[in-house]
């Protein structure tokens, strides 16, 4: 395509923007628009340049109906937040404790550790299909097990909701300076931290920010300080992997 | 007009997963993207639809905002345009014509102008002009562009609207679009 021409490419980044770009055309640059940075630019040029004419659109108030479905959409479960556990205190939410912050960089060792055990094949965790009575679409779920020990971890993972929720079944004996925090694998092989997992009892938390599920999730989980790794980045043993699925 | 300060509060909250700052957000602004919607779509029915996708959109999306990105306002408001070209797409697709730009590629005047499209003070200057860049098209050209903006028109339905041929309608968003980006880039 002679696109390099400037101002070629001008002009289909204005009518891409404008609207009037369509059919095979459009969808080349839509191709291009992906990776070439300089169209980006004639891009986000054209939008703001035309966002003066936003003003001439009148406001009007949408039904208040509008709005419930978005609230049922995102929200078709009520919500009880979680309270972060405190010291000494008792009860099945003892355990679940403060959320480490999202991984911003990556370790390759790790990474490959985690490969591996994904794929090891007979004792891989085992994975399971839950019903889920929500709207759609469904959460990604995992039954994490480690190896020697009778301790089950349900997680699910609803992007949509942006919502973490754990199961904590069984037992694990760890020390107790220690905790079990859980990532999630990204596509490129970098850990983000989900959060502590809970002990016993189930759980639910919001997803950290700017966090977004992979296109083949596998969850890991570490063995930490307690309150979770501060490096950000897994810093003790992985007791185990496995992939999320969505259910569908 | 919303505050927009208030605003990106809002949005950096709702990115944070805070419901009720997710609904202060739409209660300050579904207004403005719903008359867009409305105005594009002209059905009440898809513009509530579509309002629906952009907030669930924006509840998910909300941490991709920046305030260096422009107006919060802008932004909502970007992505409401967006949505209603897509389902104007989807709803009322057109005949899938030869594509021009592969078989005779468009041709521009020769001007040559070194435009810097990443240089923010040329893009906050260059809002502020468009009215005035916009009252020098010639009035073909001014309508067509801001047909296709408000109405979401394609070539086709500007060529109905304004009775003239294709190509011709063709021509006076592309020359018109070329115009203010000479105008607005100087």
């Amino acid at each position: 395509m002679k696109i390099e021409e400037a101002k070629l490419k001008q002009v289909l980044a204005a009518e891409y923007v404008l609207g009037t770009l369509r059919g095979g055309a459009r969808r080349r640059f839509l191709g291009l628009l992906k990776t070439r940075t300089d169209l980006q630019a004639e891009v986000r040029y054209w939008e703001s340049r035309l966002a003066a004419l936003q003003a001439g659109f009148k406001p009007e108030a949408p039904r208040a109906v509008v709005w419930a479905e978005i609230d049922r959409r995102i929200n078709a479960v009520t919500v009880t937040p979680l309270k972060p556990a405190t010291a000494g205190s008792t009860g099945a939410l003892q355990f679940w404790r403060a959320w480490a912050g999202v991984a911003t960089a990556a370790s390759a060792i790790l990474a490959l550790a985690l490969y591996r055990q994904a794929n090891l094949p007979p004792p891989a965790p085992q994975i399971v299909r839950v019903e889920v009575p929500v709207a759609q679409p469904l959460p990604y779920v995992a039954m994490l097990q480690p190896e020697g020990a009778d301790a089950k971890w349900m997680v699910s993972v609803s992007p949509e909701r942006k919502l973490i929720k754990v199961a904590a079944t069984g037992g694990y004996s760890l020390p107790s300076s220690e905790c079990l925090e859980l990532w999630v694998i990204g596509d490129d092989g970098k850990p983000s931290s989900l959060g502590v997992l809970p002990m016993d009892g189930e759980g639910q938390m919001a997803m950290p920010r700017g966090l977004n599920m992979p296109a083949k999730p596998v969850l890991a989980v570490s063995k930490e300080p307690i309150g979770g790794s501060p490096t950000g980045l897994p810093t003790g043993p992985v007791i185990l992997a496995a992939p999320a699925l969505r259910a569908s | 007009m919303a505050d927009a300060e208030r605003l990106i509060r809002l949005l950096d909250a709702t990115a944070g997963g805070d419901q009720r700052a997710f609904r202060d957000l739409y209660d300050s602004s579904s207004a403005h993207l719903f008359g867009l919607l409305v105005r594009m779509l002209k059905r009440r029915d898809w513009a509530e639809e579509a309002l629906q996708d952009c907030y669930l959109k924006i509840w998910q999306k909300a941490d991709s905002y920046a305030p260096e990105k422009g107006a919060p306002l802008t932004w909502l408001m970007t992505v409401a345009r967006y949505r209603a070209l897509d389902l104007l797409r989807q709803k009322r697709p057109e005949v899938e014509l030869p594509d021009e730009s592969e078989a005779a590629p468009m041709t521009f005047a020769d001007e040559d102008s070194a435009i810097d499209p990443e240089s923010g003070a040329i893009a906050q200057e260059g809002v502020g002009r468009l009215s005035d860049c916009m009252q020098d098209l010639q009035d073909e050209q001014r309508r067509s562009v801001l047909l296709a903006y408000y109405e979401g028109y394609t070539h086709q339905e500007l060529a109905q609207v304004l009775n003239a041929p294709l190509g011709t309608v063709k021509s006076w968003v592309r020359r018109g679009l070329q115009r203010l980006r000479e105008c607005l880039g100087q």
